[in-house]
């Protein structure tokens, strides 16, 4: 029964991929202009996003402010991730494949060459994600990204280095620091409530700007927020999957 | 108190963005900042659904954008009820947690609490959102975080969670592709928005697809039968306030999903009966199915398993019957199960923790040892096979009636057998209670449980009491108000 029910373990998946294509035929052309999506709610997008939002990028228009509530979900499910490995991982002490946090590990891998070339190397990948957070609203890019772009440059000081010469950023700090993004971005949200405007409506921030700009301002607060979130979750995960808990 | 809609989600989720940096301080700080998240949830529920019952609906515009340009958060009696019903069980989980959590380490309780916050901000912001998408962002929040807390069992934990998690993420995957194809054929995502525009070409069958997916997806999140396969270990191995919690509120909330997309979005009343006959006849399998699998388990928590599969078949049974008795039947269900499924986990589980015995064998004498506990236990599961003047009669009664009005026999036939299965299965165990002698060795600590965690049982096992004599005024007050007009 076993063997039967594994051997037909793809008939599922085929039917279910041939229902779609079939259905697939009845979708709208690719690029249609008269199709459903791009009549009804997107023209505005198209049309208004830069004087609206500020942003020229509409694609960072749509998510960091007319869907914002969206992507701080998607930010919690990043921190949310992060959770779960550190509850998960961290539950099995002491460590069994690596070393614990305290003890140091110098030059686990590399050399003198590697750790050379790694130097030369950080500055401008730390700064290329700074771009990439800060240009998202003109150029591909944001706070995912760039969050990413940056948690590979602390990542390679980890590989490089080993623990105890890099940042002593222990999972305890990395969680915290997640939560400060987050914190960002909601409380981005939270000071419009102040000013009675409606949650994530960054029209009611009390800084010295107005229509597009300040919105645009809005955006850029919450892009760091998920920076910072993104940055941390990404080390984070990486620290409990190499070493043992603290524990 | 314009803003309660948001705030619904808002304050656990800020509470669990704090609860980091409170579990610097100790644990017993962590727990403090869990407790507030969930009263904080509850009372902004209770705010919002009374605001909603004096028949306005309350829309919210995140961001000031207005829908469907924006997220719209929409707060009707249906979604007040069940908002106000997941953060009242969390909050009686927050509770039981702590004797649960005592012994954890500061970084530990902290991760565990952070993370319940986010179940609850997960399951808040599905019931409370008028959008597809958001739907699907806070279903990966609530899942994401259910796989973490139900994992932190141990390790046959982590093994059945696994298997969870696989099968949920296809299920989210499923979902995702139904909205993808929804989106395509509309070009909205606002869920009212796309009920206006889905008449212009509901003949298509990329809907018939679209619909489909999200069925199969929601139904999978749900464990309907045959989809049900990540439950029972799952919910066997599970730390016990964690499942306390989502076997209460959890799969409900997908079936409400469920609900609010095929009636409010499709408006599944009007439309033809044969589709949702199919979802009927799935249902029956379940019912029938959960109760016989119930019936062999010799493990107390894995029979609650099976007969939760059985109950989730109750639920869709009335959502596929459809007729607005059988809806009344099937939203009443959801929460009388919810309090009584609440109440039996608790029981179990802190049976488990007292006395380390899960056998329906180890139950022997336990009537004498617990008394109190055993009380709410009888209660529930009483309420569970549906003796009057249990809050569970008054469900089933709704459904059986439905399905007699429909001329559905076979769906009638099914929730009565089902009924006597659950009085062979439950009264098993209750024999052992109270007419067995005590086996379990005289070493153990067997005083009554702890009273944060008998408080909670306590109040669920009244609940369902409650829920079953005032039964006449919930439904009339707070269930047919969320019937689709």
């Amino acid at each position: 029964m076993q063997q039967l029910l594994q051997r037909i373990a793809w008939l599922p998946f085929v039917a279910a991929a041939a229902i779609l294509f079939y259905a697939a035929r009845d979708l709208p052309t690719m690029a249609d202009p008269n199709a459903p999506a791009s009549t009804h709610v997107s023209p505005r997008y198209i049309e208004s996003a830069l004087e609206e939002t500020g942003a020229s990028n509409m694609v960072t228009a749509v998510l960091a402010d007319y869907r914002a509530y969206d992507t701080l979900g998607e930010t919690v499910v990043i921190l949310t991730a992060g959770l779960a490995c550190l509850l998960v991982l961290g539950a099995f002490t002491p460590a069994r494949s690596g070393p614990t946090e305290k003890e140091a590990m110098p030059y686990e891998f590399g050399s003198d060459i590697v750790d050379a070339t790694s130097r030369l190397l950080i500055p401008f990948i730390i700064l290329f994600a700074l771009y990439v957070v800060v240009h998202g609203h003109t150029s591909p890019g944001g706070g995912f990204q760039g969050g990413a772009i940056c948690a590979a440059a602390i990542i390679l000081v980890r590989l490089v280095r080993g623990r105890a010469p890099g940042l002593k950023l222990l999972p305890t700090y990395t969680v915290a620091i997640g939560s400060i993004g987050v914190l960002v971005y909601t409380g981005t949200g939270l000071v419009s409530l102040f000013f009675e405007k409606n949650f994530l409506d960054y029209s009611g921030l009390p800084l010295p700007f107005h229509g597009g700009h300040l919105r645009e301002m809005g955006s850029l607060s919450v892009e760091t927020g998920v920076f910072i979130t993104v940055t941390a979750v990404m080390v984070l995960i990486f620290d409990v999957l190499t070493m043992g808990s603290e524990e | 108190m314009e803003h309660t809609p948001i705030l619904i989600v808002l304050v656990p989720l800020t509470s669990a963005l704090l609860i980091p940096f409170l579990a610097m301080g100790g644990g017993r700080f962590a727990r403090a900042g869990l407790l507030f998240a969930t009263a904080g949830s509850l009372l902004s529920s209770i705010l919002a659904l009374r605001a909603s019952l004096e028949g306005e609906v309350l829309s919210y515009h995140v961001g000031g954008w207005p829908p469907p340009w924006g997220i719209e958060i929409v707060i009707d009696p249906l979604s007040g009820v069940m908002a106000t019903l997941v953060s009242f069980l969390a909050v009686l989980a927050a509770f039981y947690s702590g004797p649960y959590l005592s012994g954890w380490t500061a970084r530990r309780t902290g991760t565990f609490c952070s993370l319940f916050a986010l179940l609850v901000t997960g399951l808040q912001g599905i019931v409370v959102t008028g959008d597809l998408f958001n739907l699907y962002v806070f279903l990966e929040i609530s899942s994401i975080s259910a796989y973490a807390l139900l994992s932190s069992g141990g390790s046959k934990s982590v093994v059945a969670v696994f298997r969870y998690l696989l099968i949920g993420t296809v299920a989210a995957s499923f979902y995702l592709i139904g909205v993808g194809y929804l989106y395509a054929m509309t070009g909205t995502l606002n869920m009212a928005d796309m009920a206006a525009r889905l008449p212009e070409t509901s003949d298509s069958p990329v809907i018939v697809v679209a619909v489909s997916f999200i069925v199969i997806g929601l139904a999978i999140k749900a464990a309907l039968f045959p989809l049900h396969g990540w439950l029972p270990d799952t919910y066997t191995y599970a730390p016990g306030p964690v499942i306390g919690f989502v076997a209460a509120v959890m799969t409900k909330v997908s079936a409400y999903a469920l609900y609010r997309i095929l009636f409010y979005v499709f408006v599944a009343g009007t439309g033809p009966r044969e589709p949702l006959l199919l979802l009927g006849w799935a249902s029956v399998i379940a019912v029938v199915a959960g109760s016989l699998m119930a019936l062999a388990q010799k493990d107390v928590q894995r029979m609650l398993a099976y007969s939760s599969i059985g109950q989730m078949g109750y639920i869709m049974l009335g959502i596929a019957i459809g007729t607005p008795l059988a809806l009344t039947g099937a939203l009443l269900h959801v929460v009388n199960h919810a309090v009584m499924k609440g109440c039996l986990f608790m029981v179990v589980n802190g049976v488990q923790w007292r006395l380390g015995v899960f056998r329906v064998r180890d139950f022997a004498g336990m009537g004498r040892r617990l008394p109190l506990t055993m009380a709410a236990f009888t209660v529930a599961a009483l309420s569970m096979i549906g003796l009057p003047p249990t809050a569970g009669f008054f469900s089933k009664y709704y459904l059986a009636l439905a399905a007699l009005e429909s001329g559905y026999i076979p769906f009638l036939a099914a929730l009565i057998l089902s009924s006597l299965l659950g009085a062979v299965y439950f009264f098993r165990v209750l024999e052992k209670v109270y007419l067995s002698p005590e086996n379990v060795e005289k070493t153990r600590d067997t005083s009554e449980l702890p009273l944060p965690m008998l408080a909670p049982i306590l109040t669920l096992a009244v609940l369902v009491l409650l829920l079953g004599v005032f039964n006449q005024t919930v439904v009339t007050e707070l269930i047919q108000p969320g019937l689709p007009s």
